[in-house]
């Protein structure tokens, strides 16, 4: 059987055991693109996101017997990979993230259903999704784009899923400002 | 826009054939690889064979054949009377001596990501072999080194580099641009024994 073709946990378990390069680089290979995408869209910065993906990887391997296998693989990197982020915002600004993050935002029903994107350009869509509160932009891009459930970012994130919900609805609302009445030249 | 409820997941993913996708940078595996390898995480000997190591593979065969085919240029110009000048390729260890201030937590872990960064970027004609970070000294046996009469502690050797450069002038050049001096380090440079 090639590389190509087993299974994460197969890989995992021969990575652990033996530290085997060829099972890293097959693992590497499937899930690097999503986790820099990731990176990318919450840092916004092609440096930092590498960065925070070396950074990933390392500690992922580092900790191969802290993974428990109730999430997938992709949900535990990233996971961590947020970790990383955090931990390098924290040094880069010595606050919290979620800081600049209003919680008394009038949030109504209609405004934060999800968007319908299929009108938007990508171009506006990038640039709102940047402009968004490091806060927001977490979950939104955690939600919205790569698709983790309410409950697995609250995990991620060391939220109760209500807050990820909440923040969702609150990061759906600014997104849709942006989108239409444009970018605020303070959140650029 | 839709008018779905938010109390469930709705809208999972929604967004992400509408927003623009980016490639990871292509030097970025041999980085992650080359800090496992430096810490024994990942075994080198066991990477034959795997997508990186083949395309490593046809890179080394086809410095061999350069090689060949440059051996046998010189002994032709070797047998014409013409002197070949070589730029042999040396391994050298950078020891990297004291600690730095502040080297814990998540500044430690921002900083091996710096040196790493350093390590996969030396420049032309430099290749990184290998290196470690050094903790706790398990025992001392023999002699001390440090000075009769000096109540000073000797200095701790934190970590080392083996490099392979083309002079010892560029393994220097190497090793002035090593960010551990940038933190109060010191970084001395060996040839090692071939």
């Amino acid at each position: 059987m090639t590389h190509d073709a087993e299974s994460d946990e197969a890989l995992l378990g021969r990575l652990a055991r033996t530290g085997d390069a060829r099972a890293f680089a097959t693992l590497y290979e499937r899930h690097t693109r999503a986790l820099y995408s990731t990176a990318l869209r919450i840092a916004r910065d092609p440096d930092v996101a590498a960065d925070v993906v070396h950074d990933t990887w390392v500690r992922a391997v580092e900790s191969l017997h802290r993974f428990a296998h109730r999430s997938t693989l992709r949900t535990w990197l990233t996971g961590i990979l947020i970790n990383c982020q955090r931990e390098r915002d924290r040094l880069r600004r010595h606050d919290s993230v979620d800081d600049d993050v209003s919680i008394d935002e009038i949030v109504d029903a209609t405004s934060t259903s999800p968007l319908d994107a299929s009108q938007l350009d990508r171009i506006d869509l990038d640039a709102a999704i940047a402009a968004l509160p490091p806060g927001f932009r977490q979950v939104l891009v955690l939600h919205d784009v790569e698709g983790f459930t309410h409950e697995e970012i609250a995990d991620m994130l060391g939220l109760v899923p209500g807050t990820s919900k909440s923040q969702l609805a609150r990061a759906r609302v600014r997104l849709r400002t942006f989108l239409e009445s444009g970018i605020p030249r303070t959140a650029r | 826009m839709t008018t779905e409820p938010n109390d469930t997941d709705a809208g999972r993913g929604g967004l992400r054939a509408h927003v623009s996708s980016a490639e990871p940078p292509r030097e970025l595996a041999s980085r992650v690889l080359g800090t496992l390898e430096s810490r024994g995480l990942v075994s080198p000997a066991k990477r034959r064979g795997s997508p990186w190591i083949s395309r490593i593979a046809v890179l080394a065969a086809g410095l061999v054949l350069g090689i060949l085919a440059r051996s046998a240029f010189q002994e032709q110009r070797e047998s014409r009377g013409t002197i070949a000048v070589q730029s042999p390729i040396d391994q050298y260890v950078l020891l990297l001596y004291g600690d730095t201030p502040g080297d814990t937590g998540a500044v430690h872990v921002a900083r091996e990501a710096e040196y790493g960064r350093w390590a996969s970027a030396l420049g032309a004609g430099v290749r990184w072999v290998g290196g470690h970070e050094l903790h706790d000294v398990v025992a001392q046996f023999g002699d001390s080194t440090s000075p009769v009469g000096s109540d000073a502690p000797p200095e701790r050797l934190a970590g080392f580099f083996v490099i392979e450069a083309q002079s010892r002038e560029q393994a220097a050049h190497v090793a002035r641009t090593c960010p551990h001096l940038k933190y109060g380090g010191r970084v001395i440079v060996m040839t090692v024994a071939s």
